[in-house]
């Protein structure tokens, strides 16, 4: 390809929206609409794969937008690894456009904004310049937002509302770091400013904003502290906005945070805060999710938790610096979460469809309410239960591989690897609770559902799960960096067997009345807006100080 | 209702004052580095004078680009959900009593409507509208721009709007058109982004000899792009 | 050095309002503030070069940091899609819990479900 051709799928989805945009214009029942919808389906989803995939193939390009003056132009830079990155936000955005399919048709502007969101994942990826970095994460935070009140629904105008104030909070912050860097540096350029910094001792300044920065993207990416936004706003979300933003949106800001965290000289400080922040927020997350009532936010919660695991195994190779095998580890378990979370909270969201119910202690005899509304639905339930497992890592999951490949990469962090372990078996029993939503007792009247012709959406969606996480999994286990990984071999099996054993232990404790009462305790936890909207200049202070006085010391 | 927050919360804030205290008042020379190249070049790469509209629409276009899909998208999700205000609240009316009011038999349909508004509002209208497309057109040679012209232009449609004794009827026909405007509007822009691709092999590129023409389009097409955003 | 000053006094009390205080409208108003802020910030820190307006005509010695001005511009439309849009949500719960703390809203919504 020549030129900046390299860009061109990062623009189709934005010729998708527009689209869709021009089909408000014709009226509801022309034979237009369906076209255009047809034509911006295919420019979107299709062409954009083509060139991605032509992307994927060739060398890495960088440059400059419009190839202006360095220094002052937007610095791009387009790798295999970010265009399949890109390929996998255009499978689940596919998805999950299909999934919403009669809302999208009778809302185009909604489903314009999926396409916009879509456009600029692209850009945050790809992009090596600080304004332009605050700008698109804009955009996918007002994407986002309009996304989550989508539903119309008030419990959702209120989550997306505190996400709001938290994120703009954030992104004010964003831009202080800007503005503190820009002023030291001259230079918007991420390239430049890290070899500026490399020959100039850090100030106060230099710390705290990069640190702003840091703190902005991490609350995206919802770690612990500053994760308190995403189980209200993924569990109030309509269901394929749940799933596209769980499965995908949270992961971006981590490609851009890398690049952040590189830039200051305590950035072994820096990336080994990720790693333990990372270990925290597993495990916490993954004890509430534990104790949650509502299905959507036990996966809400799970996927703070797994991405626990991501971060840490990102932390632990920005701190070793050349271990690859830790970036693909993490990079792994990011494509097969994505994969997984998505198909969940799609499957959970047909059950809560049908049943009416968020309540994973009632509702009962999911399997059999899902097969009498389609006989097609049989695929949904053998997703759903894939998903689980692989989410459990029972061997023969993709996850199974990423999540063995994770703790044994992170072997010189004992602490860390241990936590992760433990959060395996925590997962293991939140997904025993969860699953027993599709059992019940055969005598139990069933409520009356009524057929529904959604059926064949169901089937692709769940052949597109099984295909990609085949796929995923043989490509992971063909790489030639894992040829001297085993995941099956004794010792492995063993550990996987062992919290398998464990978690269906800890579910069987919650008979005990003083667990009841202790899930209880962490189920009603409210975090106030107030603690929420605290917890970010706060982070940014103690991470500021933390850097400054340990570099200091140094 | 209390008046002063508690002392704790103070205290709080009292400790970020010191915290970011450092990095506002921090006494390092700014940068002039690029200030002297764009002084430079500006003009001979963009074609502008104006070197703030040298860079949004030529050196950062791309930054321009996501700031005008944000507005789009934003306006989008406004009128969503105020739409599903207008369809919960259709029956509460709030009582007006203004002294400038419309006689008693007007009242009912126009009830903010006073005789000041019309006169003023219906005269002043096209001379704001010839003075935005005037800070359009000049966004490359004067302060001023697609933005800020299509923020001028918006207003002296509201002055319009607020002049015109048929309001309520046209509303219906008015959102067709501004969706129109809106969506040929980022479909313009998104030509402008793309063509210099197939041109030049540059996304956003300037593609023409003369350059003030590229800048000139850029410009109208933001104007274009404000001026529903506004509304 | 007086103008820094005062902005961080504007950041910080702007910064309070938003966290401390329960009113969502308020918050919002309270972002806009900590925006324009900021915003002030780089513009007059930008202006601390010279005097004149950014146009190749005027002296380069002289002129102001146009990079700052261009960036500010951007932020600044950012900013207002984002407090209309906010607006539009306050409006949306406050038509139906009749109050813009956050608190009474969440218990509203409780007793919803």
């Amino acid at each position: 390809m020549t030129g900046e051709m390299y860009l061109l799928p990062f623009f189709l989805p934005l010729a998708g929206a527009l689209l869709l945009l021009f089909s408000r214009l014709v009226s509801d029942h022309s034979a237009v609409r369906p076209a255009l919808r047809a034509t911006a389906l295919v420019t979107t989803y299709g062409m954009s794969t083509l060139f991605s995939i032509g992307n994927v193939l060739s060398k890495s390009a960088e440059g400059f937008i419009g190839g202006y003056h360095p220094g002052i132009a937007i610095r791009y830079e387009v790798t295999p690894i970010l265009s399949s990155v890109y390929l996998l936000a255009v499978l689940l955005s596919f998805i999950s456009e299909l999934y919403a399919k009669k809302e999208m048709r009778s809302k185009p502007d909604i489903a314009a904004v999926i396409h916009i969101q879509l456009a600029f994942i692209g850009f945050t990826l790809i992009s090596r310049d600080l304004f332009n970095l605050f700008v698109t994460l804009e955009v996918l935070g007002i994407t986002s937002y309009i996304l989550i009140a989508s539903g119309e629904k008030y419990r959702a105008s209120l989550a997306s509302i505190s996400y709001l104030l938290m994120s703009s909070l954030a992104m004010a912050f964003f831009l202080l770091g800007i503005f503190g860097i820009y002023r030291q540096t001259g230079s918007l350029d991420l390239i430049a400013i890290r070899a500026y910094y490399l020959s100039s001792p850090a100030t106060y300044s230099t710390t705290l904003s990069i640190t702003s920065i840091a703190t902005a993207l991490l609350m995206r990416t919802a770690i612990f502290p500053v994760h308190t936004w995403l189980p209200e706003a993924h569990a109030s979300a309509p269901h394929h906005v749940s799933a596209l933003l769980s499965g995908l949106l949270i992961k971006i800001p981590l490609f851009p945070l890398a690049l952040i965290v590189t830039l200051t000289p305590a950035s072994v400080l820096l990336a080994s805060v990720l790693l333990y922040a990372g270990a925290v927020s597993a495990i916490l997350a993954v004890v509430s999710a534990f104790s949650q009532k509502d299905m959507k936010r036990l996966l809400a919660f799970h996927s703070v938790s797994q991405m626990g695991y991501v971060v840490a195994s990102f932390g632990a190779f920005l701190i070793q610096g050349d271990t690859e095998l830790l970036y693909v580890a993490a990079l792994l378990h990011l494509t097969f979460h994505a994969l997984f979370k998505a198909t969940l909270f799609l499957t959970v969201g047909r059950v809560i469809d049908l049943t009416h119910s968020k309540d994973v202690y009632t509702v009962r005899n999911g399997a059999r309410i899902l097969l009498d509304a389609s006989r097609s639905n049989v695929l949904v339930i053998i997703a759903f239960f894939l998903s689980a497992f692989s989410i459990a890592a029972t061997p023969a999951t993709n996850a199974f591989i990423s999540k063995q490949l994770i703790t044994d990469a992170l072997k010189d962090y004992p602490l860390v690897s241990w936590t992760l372990v433990a959060t395996g078996a925590f997962t293991v029993a939140s997904f025993i609770k969860l699953s027993r939503v599709f059992f019940g007792d055969k005598s139990v009247p069933l409520p009356s559902v009524k057929p529904e012709r959604k059926g064949i959406d169901a089937m692709i969606l769940a052949i597109l799960f099984l295909l990609a996480s085949s796929v995923a999994e043989h490509f992971s286990l063909s790489l030639p960096l894992l040829s001297s990984f085993h995941p099956y071999d004794a010792s492995h099996l063993t550990k996987t067997f062992i919290t398998i054993a464990v978690g269906g232990g800890l579910y069987t404790l919650v008979r005990f009345k003083r667990v009841k009462t202790f899930m209880h305790a962490i189920e009603g936890l409210a975090v106030s807006l107030t603690s929420m909207l605290l917890s970010i200049p706060l982070l940014i202070a103690f991470l500021a100080i933390l850097l400054h006085t340990v570099s200091g010391l140094l | 209702m209390k008046r002063w927050s508690n002392p704790a919360q103070i205290l709080v804030s009292f400790i970020f004052l010191l915290l970011f205290l450092p990095l506002f008042l921090s006494q390092e020379p700014w940068p002039t580095a690029a200030r002297d190249i764009l002084a430079e070049e500006a003009e001979k790469q963009t074609g502008a004078e104006n070197i703030v509209s040298a860079m949004y629409l030529g050196y950062r276009a791309f930054d321009t680009l996501g700031e005008t899909i944000v507005l789009l998208i934003a306006l989008s999700g406004t009128m969503s959900v105020v739409s599903l205000l207008k369809r919960n609240s259709e029956d509460v009316r709030t009582p007006v009593s203004l002294d400038f009011s419309l006689e008693e038999e007007k009242r009912a349909h126009h009830r903010l409507r006073t005789h000041l508004l019309e006169v003023v509002t219906g005269k002043i209208g096209p001379i704001i509208l010839l003075f935005g497309f005037y800070v359009v057109m000049h966004g490359h040679l004067s302060p001023g721009g697609g933005f800020q012209g299509g923020a001028i232009i918006a207003s002296g449609i509201i002055f319009f709007v607020l002049g015109n004794p048929h309001r309520r009827e046209e509303s219906e026909i008015q959102r067709t058109t501004l969706h129109l405007i809106e969506s040929s509007a980022f479909l313009l822009f998104l030509l402008a982004a793309l063509v210099p691709l197939f041109m030049t092999g540059e996304v956003l590129a300037n593609p023409f000899e003369a350059k003030e023409i590229y800048i000139i389009a850029l410009n109208t097409f933001i104007g274009l792009k404000v001026e529903p955003g506004s509304h | 050095m007086i103008s820094p000053l005062l902005l961080l006094i504007l950041f910080i009390i702007s910064l309070h309002a938003l966290i401390f205080n329960p009113s969502l409208m308020k918050k919002v108003f309270a972002l806009n503030i900590l925006n324009s802020a900021i915003v002030l910030l780089f513009i007059t820190q930008g202006a601390s070069l010279g005097s004149r307006a950014p146009f190749t005509t005027e002296s380069p010695e002289q002129m102001v940091d146009p990079v700052v001005q261009a960036l500010m511009l951007t932020a600044i439309v950012i900013g207002v899609c984002v407090t209309s849009f906010s607006l539009a949500l306050v409006v949306h719960l406050h038509s139906r819990y009749g109050s813009f703390d956050y608190r009474h809203i969440r218990k509203g919504i409780a007793n919803d479900r």
